[in-house]
């Protein structure tokens, strides 16, 4: 039995997992709420949330799970990209418990979790694939050749998906985390009521590949604009108008997404498509992508919405895979704030 | 046997043994990677012992205030530890921790350590049979008003600790400064202050020990003004 932590950013969570894929329990404890007031997660106080839940959350998770630490063969914890602070916690832990017990130990890459999160649910994920990372951190484009195989082809050149989203949703004041609520809000709005154009990239850029990129400033800025000419303080936005602002949006940011995903799709020959990430959720993403695969014969897979937002679940399958390779980590693994996926250190 | 640590300051701390017996201590500087060092020297020191982890019967750990996230590394590696080999937890806040570790001779000895922000938290301890018994509320100040409190004093004292380092020319010229190098003798104090709170019953549960921060997140304090 694998037993996985995770504490990168504003959720605390642990996962057990009987390999390969049996879940046996996963938890997850938000902290949305403690940053609100503060507009954005706050590092110290996210770190400290970890710290407070993180051996009740452990406790519940073996009670769930039906199981004891001595039925535990290895240990995994998320090292690596997020806040360092809040990473330290489940990191720490994990390394002394898996001291403690003379377990095997392994530090994980969230984002190589998401790209994998999918393998819990199917068992048929050809290789090589296309892997897309949509997150509220992350957006990102990379070839799967087969397990801890990856190839970064391209990323988001400023905002991520999901900030995107989230940011539209609060220039509009509609609440946060503003991914849900556009959603929700586009469905009853018309995606063609605004025409919004896809931004031009350059060829180059700090992966050397420009032409998969993406980027959201542009959309934002442009959404932005189109309030500020259009809101006139006597007369605001009525419901009508914020759900068709809100679907011209969400239609432009699926397509900017589709058009990299289709172009690699193309160039790469790929058989298949894995979507994960808290942007996997949005549901014109969810249509378009499966239109689209049916459409040109690519297989679409989009994990479950416990599996795409923050999870340890994915920490515990990346974890054991590594593990039944024989490869642990070190005791002097470290935290560290971004790092790329694949690379073990 | 008892295992302690304290990572709250850039100095690293790790003892081994029980009573008066140090089977071995080792220290070490680090700004920002207690992590990657302290699990290493946790377990080069655990292979000095016959039977290894365990013959671990307490993980005594400081607990601040420090650093905060030397803090959470010091208390999650503590917990981890203690759930693992199903053993309690004794907790002794750090500027207890230093005030210790100097051995002071005089009637009182006091704790310094760097806040930041312009601050040092003060622990001020009056030491009865080599053991300092801590007098006040364990706060954080500006130096100049610990030299104050300090000064107030009656009797000879001690004072040590990364705060009263940094600022030495604000405190009174007359008080001794505590020795920092650290040997088996140091070791052997914090061993014994370990040794009497685990015969008084100060032990701890994994889940109900939390750092002693004493100070809030600089957002919540921002917020607060
Ligand atoms: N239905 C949806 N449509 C669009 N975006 C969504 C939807 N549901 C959630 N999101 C967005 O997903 C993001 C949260 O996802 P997730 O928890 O995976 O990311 P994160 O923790 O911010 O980042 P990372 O996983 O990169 O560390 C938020 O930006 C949120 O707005």
């Amino acid at each position: 039995m694998i037993l996985a932590f995770e504490s990168s950013c504003d959720e605390t969570a642990v996962a057990i997992l009987a390999p390969p894929r049996q879940l046996r329990a996963s938890l997850v404890a938000s902290q949305h709420e403690i940053h609100i007031p503060f507009g954005g997660v706050v590092p110290e106080l996210a770190a400290r949330r970890h710290m407070e839940v993180i051996v009740p959350l452990y406790q519940d998770a073996l009670v769930e799970a039906g199981i004891t630490l001595d039925d535990v063969t290895g240990i995994a914890a998320t090292c690596k990209p997020g806040l360092i602070g809040a990473l330290l916690v489940g990191l720490s832990f994990a390394k002394s418990l898996a001291m403690g017990r003379n377990l095997p130990f392994i530090g994980v890459n969230h984002i190589e979790g998401h790209l994998n999160a999918v393998h819990l649910e199917h068992d048929d994920v050809p290789y090589p694939h296309l892997g897309v990372v949509v997150s509220g951190g992350h957006t990102e484009f990379y070839i799967v050749k087969g397990f801890a195989d990856y190839q970064l082809l391209g990323a988001t050149r400023d905002d991520a998906a999901g900030e995107a989203f989230d940011k539209v949703a609060k220039l509009l004041n509609l609440g946060y985390p503003g991914g849900p609520i556009v959603d929700k809000r586009a469905a009853l709005g018309n995606p063609k009521a605004i025409r919004f154009s896809l931004p031009k990239m350059s060829e180059s850029s700090k992966f050397g590949i420009g032409k998969y990129d993406v980027s959201f400033s542009g959309l934002k800025t442009a959404v932005a604009l189109w309030v500020k000419q259009n809101d006139i303080t006597d007369q605001p936005l009525s419901a009508d108008t914020i759900n068709d602002l809100v679907a011209s949006f969400q239609y432009t940011a699926v397509e900017i997404l589709m058009r990299s995903v289709s172009q690699i799709v193309t160039d790469h020959n790929l058989p298949a498509v894995v979507v994960s990430g808290g942007v996997a959720a949005n549901s014109a993403l969810r249509k378009a992508m499966t239109d689209w695969g049916i459409q040109h014969n690519v297989r679409t897979y989009f994990p479950s919405m416990k599996l795409c937002v923050d999870n340890a679940a994915m920490i515990a399958y990346v974890g054991s895979q590594y593990l039944a390779r024989g490869v642990t980590s070190n005791w002097d693994l470290n935290a560290t704030a971004s790092g790329a996926v694949g690379i073990l250190t | 046997m008892i295992l302690f640590f304290d990572t709250s300051t850039p100095n690293g701390i790790l003892a081994l043994g029980q009573q008066d017996r140090c089977i071995t201590f080792s220290h070490w500087k680090a700004e920002h990677s207690h992590s990657q060092l302290l699990p290493p020297y946790i377990d080069t020191a655990l292979q000095e012992l016959p039977n290894g982890i365990s013959e671990l019967t307490h993980i005594t750990v400081g607990i601040g205030p420090g650093s905060f996230t030397g803090l959470r590394v010091a208390l999650a590696t503590a917990k981890g530890l203690a759930i693992a080999r199903n053993i309690p937890l004794v907790a002794i806040p750090s500027p207890t921790v230093f005030a210790t570790l100097c051995q002071a001779t005089t009637d009182y000895a006091a704790c310094c350590l760097d806040a930041f922000r312009g601050e040092i938290y003060l622990g001020i301890y009056k030491m009865q049979s080599g053991i300092p018994v801590l007098q006040n509320d364990i706060a954080s100040l500006t130096p100049k008003v610990a030299a104050m409190q300090i000064a107030a004093l009656n009797g000879s004292i001690t004072v040590t600790g990364t705060g009263y380092d940094r600022y030495r020319d604000q405190f009174p010229s007359s008080v001794i400064p505590g020795n920092t190098h650290y040997d088996k003798a140091a070791a052997v104090s914090i061993l014994k202050f370990a040794t009497q709170s685990i015969q008084n019953n100060k032990t701890h549960q994994p889940a109900e020990l939390h750092p002693y921060y004493v100070r809030d997140a600089e957002a919540v304090e921002k917020q607060k003004r």
